[in-house]
């Protein structure tokens, strides 16, 4: 194994638990299998070459090693800080990560950053660490899409610190189409006063997607969103797990996440959100609902909520079931057949955890992929 | 046009229509009374093309084609329309886009133009009007929150836009307030023609006495034990079924 690349941000204990390898140690890793992950290395350097990353005048480009290598960089306050050392992906990216992007989105600003992977290429036996801090300012509005459309045997160890200053407002999308991938991401969000994040991902194939989100809701007012779509078929296999912490009273997180599974994938559902004790006047939600089309492929769904204080509002639900047959008659029973009814069934499923998204063009282009996905389905 | 003939259909072992006959023209309007559990959903279900039914013999005719061949969606482009006693909601899908996707595949099929977007949503808010809902509805899903009386206005409104031949109305009038059945049976009124036929499933009068209906036939025990008019749905509403087991 490689040196470690960023020595000044890994500490001993650190590489004690990398070197092990055994970061299942908890519920939400327990759904998928690792194991075979460890004939792989993780120290690949993330060449930002290779990430496109087209910005307007509202954002600051910074690169992390230059900002790494200045002693008492204000930029670097946070940085490091807001994701939490809670596995081993973390840590390799971490240790291992050799360039990354520091986005500074100017304050009062309207920005559009669009982030593509597409000539994104890692090696046979190792993982790529990417690695991006998002520092909205406040009062700023953004939209941030990262769309990866990459059809390469791509492994990728992601890793995006997210900052949202006062009054911001973020809509993060990640559009994810990569049939040959295995990803880990893993994203935290910090949010401050009145700040919103409307957080959406779709996640299409994918050899195996491991997704982890930790969202904090740190001041009043402040609000995430998150909307997330899986279609997956052949051997698919998605994870997602959700942790949203309600960290001060009248807060708001809304978690909706629809799966669409086929053929003999799998895909895992794991929400925790936790409302703290000082934390009245919140209010939480998780709906997880599930279509399966094929009887060789599952799904797990585990939405936990925990509330630690009476004055708050919660609900949480989880379905899975098959194409509901009542909804296929009556429209069978108004002249659309059956395959044109389950396709538009399925679409209805999903588009309306996409359909406030406020930019138009991305809109259309997931919409116009989900369809062709869908036109797909026997 | 349609003609059901010693009809039998069970589901597993339980036989729920028994030797029915039936035949309604173009310009009819039957109506079927009965209890509870008599079969009334059953026929309604068959005619429609419903799965998981048994067929035990007897024919199903509609304009001479054996219904019992065809597929729900094709009876449907052949011109039959269900309008349900419960509708199903459809969350996240529109409604306009739900009807248009409807009405253009029966008019594709009957080798008429279809709508443009244009022309469709004129169309549609036209209807609207008549079945008394207003124009949010074109942005709602598919019954998604809507209220009992909305969805059997709904109803209504899609035969309005489909134009079919035959129409079953399964308990339209069920759960709707005095106003909103005076809608409803002017909209069945406004459309009732010598080319179309009816076929009214319902517990009350009251909405007979709006549509004046050819016939009135009582299913008892899935058997159609008395045919008659008018007054036969009045005896009925004053009397119950008794008398007619005695």
């Amino acid at each position: 194994m490689a040196g470690f690349r960023n020595n000044r941000l890994v500490n001993s204990s650190s590489i004690e638990k990398i070197q092990k390898f055994n970061f299942i140690d908890k519920e939400q890793w327990k759904y998928t299998n690792f194991n075979h992950l460890s004939r792989f290395t993780f120290n690949e350097h993330f060449n930002e070459n290779l990430l496109s990353i087209d910005k307007d005048d509202s954002t600051d480009l910074l690169f992390l090693n230059e900002l790494l290598n200045k002693e008492n960089n204000h930029y670097l306050k946070l940085f490091n800080k807001i994701i939490p050392q809670e596995n081993q992906f973390i840590l390799y990216n971490t240790s291992y990560f050799h360039n990354g992007y520091y986005l500074n989105i100017n304050k009062n600003s309207n920005a559009y950053v669009l982030i593509e992977n597409k000539d994104l290429k890692s090696s046979k036996n190792n993982f790529i660490n990417d690695r991006i801090f998002f520092n909205f300012n406040k009062n700023s509005k953004s939209t941030i899409f990262i769309n990866e459309q990459n059809d390469e045997i791509l492994k990728n160890n992601i890793v995006y610190e997210l900052f949202l200053d006062d009054s911001s407002e973020v809509d993060f999308i990640i559009y994810s189409n990569q049939v040959n991938a295995t990803k880990i991401l893993n994203l935290s969000a910090n949010i401050k006063s009145n700040a919103i994040l409307n957080l959406y991902t779709v996640n299409i194939s994918g050899e195996l997607i491991k997704n982890n989100y930790y969202i904090n809701l740190n001041n009043k007012n402040s609000q995430c969103n998150f909307n997330g779509i899986g279609l997956l078929n052949q051997k698919n296999h998605i994870d997602s797990y959700i942790e949203i912490n309600h960290n001060k009273k009248h807060t708001t997180s809304n978690i909706r996440f629809n799966n669409v599974l086929n053929d003999y994938s799998k895909g895992i559902f794991y929400a925790k959100t936790t409302i703290n004790e000082n934390c009245s006047q919140s209010e939480a939600t998780q709906n997880n609902q599930n279509m399966i089309l094929s009887e060789n492929s599952s799904v797990n769904s585990n939405p936990q909520l925990i509330i630690n204080n009476d004055d708050v509002q919660c609900a949480h639900g989880s379905t899975t079931g098959e194409i509901d047959s009542d909804a296929l008659f009556y429209m069978q029973t108004r002249g659309i057949g059956i395959n044109e009814a389950k396709k538009i069934l399925i679409n209805s499923f999903l588009f309306d955890l996409v359909n406030n998204i406020k930019d138009d063009n991305i809109l259309s282009l997931i919409k116009d992929n989900m369809n062709k996905w869908i036109n797909n389905v026997n | 046009m349609l003609k059901i003939n010693k009809l039998n259909v069970g589901v597993e072992d339980k036989t729920i229509l028994n030797d029915i006959n039936l035949n309604i023209n173009k310009g009819e309007l039957h109506v079927i009374m009965g209890r509870n559990g008599t079969g009334k959903s059953t026929l309604s279900n068959i005619i429609a093309g419903k799965e998981g039914y048994n067929i035990g013999g007897g024919k199903l005719l509609f304009n001479n084609k054996n219904l019992l061949d065809m597929s729900i969606e094709d009876r449907a482009l052949e011109g039959i329309f269900m309008s349900f006693q419960y509708p199903v909601s459809i969350p996240g899908l529109n409604t306009m886009h739900f009807l248009r996707t409807s009405v253009n595949s029966i008019r594709k099929h009957q080798n008429k133009k279809e709508y443009t977007s244009g022309e469709f949503i004129k169309l549609f808010k036209e209807k609207l009007k008549v079945v008394g809902l207003d124009e949010s509805f074109a942005r709602r899903s598919v019954n998604d929150g809507f209220s009992g009386g909305e969805k059997k206005r709904f109803e209504i409104l899609q035969m309005l836009l489909i134009e079919p031949k035959l129409i079953i109305l399964d308990e339209t009038d069920s759960g709707l307030d005095i106003d909103a059945l005076k809608i409803v049976a002017n909209g069945i009124n406004n459309f009732k023609s010598s080319q179309n036929g009816f076929l009214l499933i319902t517990h009350y009068y009251r909405i007979i006495e709006y549509l004046n209906p050819n016939f009135v036939h009582v299913l008892l025990d899935g058997k159609i034990v008395k045919s008659g008019d008018k007054n036969l749905a009045l005896k009925l509403e004053k009397e119950g079924y008794g008398w007619l087991q005695k």
